[in-house]
């Protein structure tokens, strides 16, 4: 039967494609197309570390960064169905990323700054670090946080796109959906407030 | 001070580095989520994990009669509409008497404006406008509340209710309701209950004039039925929501989106 054919060569296309060259693209459409679970897995396995890196500067919370995570894991794979190959799939998993930490941080009303000393307690040394420096990285990153808690959610996740995970003024205005004017502004804002606090608590010297 | 930038901007990757979670940690989150995702059958109505060949074979036969049937649907909306129509998919597949534009020029330049006021007088703190019957409703954040900067961009929903007697040609406009809100926030209130009793919207915009909207809805009057859908529209174009037929009427709701552009004074 030709069309048995055609559709087994379909099918094997896909599990070929799958499996030796998976772009980000080919997986989203062989989850969509298949189902199947290993898509998703290897999604999340190129993702999971970014999603994390940019949820944890805008909620502060080790806690609340992780539980986040999940939840735009889970998201995304709820949203599949909508994405469309026209836009760049980091992009788009970004945007979900940031949607889910607004509705928390709106949902909550969460103030970062109170989970900061608990945070600064939590950390531990790097594994190798002297004592001194374990306790020098330590101040610095409860002065870094204070000073990210102090900027408002939105300039908060304009400076973790640009500055942290190195998105263009261009892709971050996608994933925040507003213009690239307004990536500008924010940018300006959130480096002007973080210049002036890290200045005052002596991290900044020039 | 663009040293100041780059040293800002170190600062904070280190930091985001020392703060990173562990691969195990991340491992954990990733094996939690494929959990959950293997445990239900997932709202993306996508189906389970299967190695066997034939599956495959099953699905890509779906996928590929779907597309078939999606172009031939395209092909025949295609020849049935008009040139400048040719997006305007959801209208040419609804009953010719249903009116193809249920949202006019006027009423989204009413509805910047109030977005613009209400912009101009509550700033981040306005959530939603809804309008029935003369009636509007405005919902701000409690005074004490911390609100978050809104950058999102307002949207206007429109829902309308018709009806026709069984027999008759001619649908009536039994209510209608505008509601103002920003897109991307999730909405869930109790509009005015003549009209609706529970209306839970969220609107996405996906570029190109193309919106993922979410829309459930608690009718009372004239008949008393709830739906829940979700949707992925063009811009201004109205959709059927709910269909219903009883032995006396017809009933439909349609629904209509737009973005609407606003100033800030």
């Amino acid at each position: 039967m030709p069309e048995a054919k055609i559709f087994s060569r379909i099918a094997s296309h896909y599990i070929k494609t799958i499996m030796t060259a998976p772009t980000d693209e080919q997986l989203v459409e062989g989850f969509k197309v298949t189902g199947d679970i290993r898509c998703f897995d290897a999604l999340a396995e190129r993702y999971v570390a970014r999603i994390r890196a940019m949820i944890y500067p805008i909620v502060l919370n080790h806690a609340d960064a992780d539980d986040l995570t999940q939840e735009t894991l889970l998201r995304i794979v709820r949203f599949l169905p909508r994405f469309q190959v026209k836009s760049k799939f980091s992009t788009w998993l970004y945007r979900i990323a940031l949607n889910t930490t607004f509705d928390f941080l709106r949902g909550n009303h969460r103030r970062p700054s109170i989970a900061l000393a608990d945070e600064a307690i939590e950390g531990l040394p790097a594994a190798g670090a002297s004592p001194f420096d374990a306790l020098h990285d330590r101040d610095r990153d409860r002065l870094i946080a204070e000073a990210m808690a102090s900027l408002s959610p939105c300039l908060r996740a304009a400076i973790t796109m640009v500055a942290i995970q190195g998105m263009s003024p261009g892709e971050a205005a996608e994933a925040a959906g507003c213009l690239k004017a307004t990536i500008y502004r924010r940018l300006h804002d959130a480096r002007r407030r973080l210049r002036k606090s890290l200045k005052q608590s002596g991290i900044l010297w020039s | 001070m663009k040293q100041n930038h780059a040293q800002i901007d170190t600062l904070l990757r280190d930091w985001s580095k020392r703060n990173a979670a562990a691969p195990e940690q991340l491992g954990r989150l990733q094996q939690a989520a494929r959990e959950i995702i293997a445990a239900q059958p997932m709202a993306h109505k996508h189906p389970r994990q299967d190695h066997q060949a034939w599956r495959w074979c099953r699905y890509v036969l779906a996928g590929a009669a779907s597309l078939a049937a999606a172009l031939l649907i395209a092909i025949n909306v295609r020849t049935a509409a008009r040139p400048d129509r040719a997006k305007d998919i959801s209208c040419s597949l609804m009953d010719e008497r249903i009116p193809s534009r249920i949202l006019a020029d006027a009423d989204i330049q009413s509805s910047a404006v109030l977005a613009s006021a209400m912009q101009a007088l509550f700033a981040h703190e306005w959530r939603w406008v809804a309008q029935s019957g003369g009636n509007i409703e405005i919902s701000v954040a409690a005074p004490n509340e911390v609100v978050r900067e809104n950058s999102a961009r307002p949207v206007m929903v429109r829902l309308i209710m018709m009806t026709r007697p069984r027999g008759d040609e001619e649908w009536r406009t039994t209510w209608e309701t505008d509601v103002l809100m920003h897109s991307e926030d999730f909405l869930d209130f109790q509009p005015d209950p003549a009209f609706a009793n529970h209306l839970q919207l969220w609107v996405y915009p996906l570029g190109d004039g193309k919106l993922a909207v979410d829309t459930g809805i608690e009718i009372e009057t004239p008949i008393r039925v709830a739906t829940q859908i979700q949707n992925l529209i063009c811009e201004r174009n109205p959709v059927e929501i709910l269909a219903l037929s009883t032995d006396a009427a017809d009933y439909r709701v349609m629904q209509a989106v737009v973005m609407l552009d606003v100033w800030e004074g």
